[in-house]
């Protein structure tokens, strides 16, 4: 297996609950639950997001694959959305191991963490590149 | 610092208050129920005109040859309650700089929302309405690209949302949202001229319709509403061009219904941002429909270009606003007895005349990420008599004029 050792870009997955009946969510319907247009999943369940903590390398990543836009950007997003009274951004869990549990604990959760800190306790739905 | 003799102390300790109780109830539960969220700006301005006052409004008065810290410096915070899935609650208040500050101005938000479905959901209360593209978030300054917004588009509606209802329908659309609302309701702002008049806007109707994606914001709206406006100049001035129509200046009938106030007013408007590959572009366009002789509406747009370079993105616009139909000009005295009635009727009509535009370049420049810091300068050419949007203390002046504006802000977010 070829390994390219020069990049020190860790892959970004999408996490869910193992129950959750979702078994695979597309980029665009990733985009639309995280960016406050949809509130639920493809099949009609209610989808609940978790943001990692805003300073974070991850979140960072994370923007920047799924829509390519920066922390800044986003937030001036969220600003437009939430001081208009019309939307309200995802929860933010500070550890991956928070997230873990609470995707654990949660069928409606959806979040984001690095390939590395993946446990058998989630199931992957997206692979974010 | 002038900005601590304007805001309103009670607004101050209410901010502190809820700030400081977000905090304990945040280190005492984890809940996601109860939120709180603040926006913010420091700004300093500055304008080189000594006659005509910038101003984001109309309802503040102007900022003249000075530096002013107050008129673009503002403090928000937003309190959120998630009761189920389907309810929540919103509460926004806002320390400005007001003419006359009260608990019942500084409130932007009191409002619950519903949702019935997960395409549909209603507000009910003291709600933001998406009249223009700007106008529900125009105090945020984090929110947008530069220091203020365009005043020959914005200045003339400072109501930014409505007591009433709001009603919205969403659907995914090609690779966008689809939305449309429609709102009902009554606004009311000041109108800051010589003394302060409060304009209501009742039977407030409006629409929108809109699409959006990653990259695209497109939206087109109309709005409607009765004037309310109590200004103490023109009965008095109806009155005398009654009598004087009827003794000896029968012209004058044609000149004597000038009232603004009950008459219905029409906003259409279209708008469009763009944001892909750095680059940045916004626009918006509107024909206002004023049934009044006084004023027959304007037409106002903008165009903003944008480019992100790293942290820093410089941008330039364009705006402009102008009167639907030229100045109206009050015909000459038929006797001499009448030259001081034509005057005034003619000081007054040279009020409501609205014609310039600007061109700003600036740059912001994003520190942190919830920190942005920005400057800007306008220069402003102002037509003949067309000062309308301005701070005027001597009144409309003839000649043409040319104002530079300098902005600096600090955006924030927490």
């Amino acid at each position: 297996m070829a390994c390219n050792s020069g990049s020190l870009v860790a892959e970004v997955v999408v996490i869910a609950n193992k129950d959750n009946l979702v078994k695979l969510l597309t980029k665009k319907q990733v985009i639309d639950i995280y960016m406050g247009r949809t509130s639920l999943f493809p099949d009609g369940q209610a989808a609940l997001p978790i943001d990692q903590e805003t300073d974070s390398p991850i979140r960072k990543l994370f923007y920047r694959s799924l829509v390519n836009k920066t922390v800044n950007e986003i937030n001036a997003y969220w600003a437009r959305l939430i001081f208009s009274g019309r939307a309200t951004p995802p929860q933010t869990i500070d550890s991956a191991q928070s997230i873990i549990e609470f995707i654990k604990d949660n069928k409606a959760a959806i979040a984001y963490i690095r390939k590395e800190e993946l446990t058998d306790d989630v199931k992957v739905v997206t692979n974010v590149d | 610092m002038n900005i601590c003799n304007k805001l309103d102390p009670q607004v101050i300790i209410l901010c502190v208050a809820i700030c400081f109780s977000a905090e304990v109830a945040a280190l005492e539960t984890h809940s996601p129920d109860f939120k709180i969220n603040g926006f913010g700006t420091v700004g300093l301005t500055k304008n080189s005109d000594k006659d005509l006052g910038f101003r984001n409004t109309v309802s503040n008065k102007g900022v003249f040859d000075e530096y002013d810290w107050g008129h673009n410096s503002n403090l928000g915070i937003q309190a959120n309650y998630y009761a189920s899935d389907k309810l929540d609650f919103g509460l926004q208040l806002l320390a400005k700089e007001r003419n006359e500050n009260s608990l019942n101005k500084s409130l932007q938000w009191a409002y619950l929302n519903y949702k019935i479905s997960s395409k549909i959901n209603v507000r009910l209360g003291r709600v933001g309405v998406g009249s223009f593209l700007m106008s529900d978030y125009r105090h945020v300054g984090f929110a947008r690209l530069w220091t203020h917004l365009p005043t020959e588009f914005y200045a003339l509606r400072p109501a930014n949302g409505i007591d009433g209802i709001d009603l919205k329908f969403k659907n995914s659309l090609f690779d966008g949202l689809f939305s449309t609302n429609v709102w009902f309701g009554q606004a009311q702002y000041d109108f800051y001229s010589d003394d302060l008049n409060e304009v209501k806007l009742k039977q407030l109707l409006g629409s929108s319709i809109g699409w959006e994606n990653d990259s695209w914001n497109i939206r087109f709206t109309y709005n409607q509403a009765k004037s309310q406006i109590v200004n103490n100049t023109i009965r008095p001035l109806e009155q005398a061009l009654q009598a004087a129509s009827l003794a000896g200046w029968p012209a004058a009938a044609e000149y004597a219904d000038l009232t603004i106030d009950n008459k219905m007013i029409r906003y259409y408007a279209a708008g469009m941002s763009y944001d892909k590959n750095d680059w940045l572009i916004q626009s918006e366009l509107s024909i206002v429909d004023a049934d009044s002789k006084l004023t027959s509406g304007t037409l106002s747009g903008y165009l903003s270009l944008g480019r992100k370079l790293g942290t820093v993105t410089p941008f330039i616009v364009g705006s402009w606003v102008k009167s639907r139909d030229d100045r109206l000009i009050m015909p000459t005295a038929p006797v001499a007895s009448y030259n001081s009635l034509q005057h005034i009727s003619q000081y007054v009509f040279n009020q409501f005349y609205a014609a310039q535009h600007t061109v700003s370049v600036g740059a912001r420049w994003d520190i942190q990420p919830k920190v942005a810091l920005k400057a800007q300068w306008d220069k402003t050419w102002v037509d003949e008599y067309g000062s309308l949007l301005l701070d005027r203390p001597k009144g409309a002046i003839a000649e043409k004029s040319q104002m530079d504006i300098f902005s600096i802000t600090v955006d924030f977010l927490f």
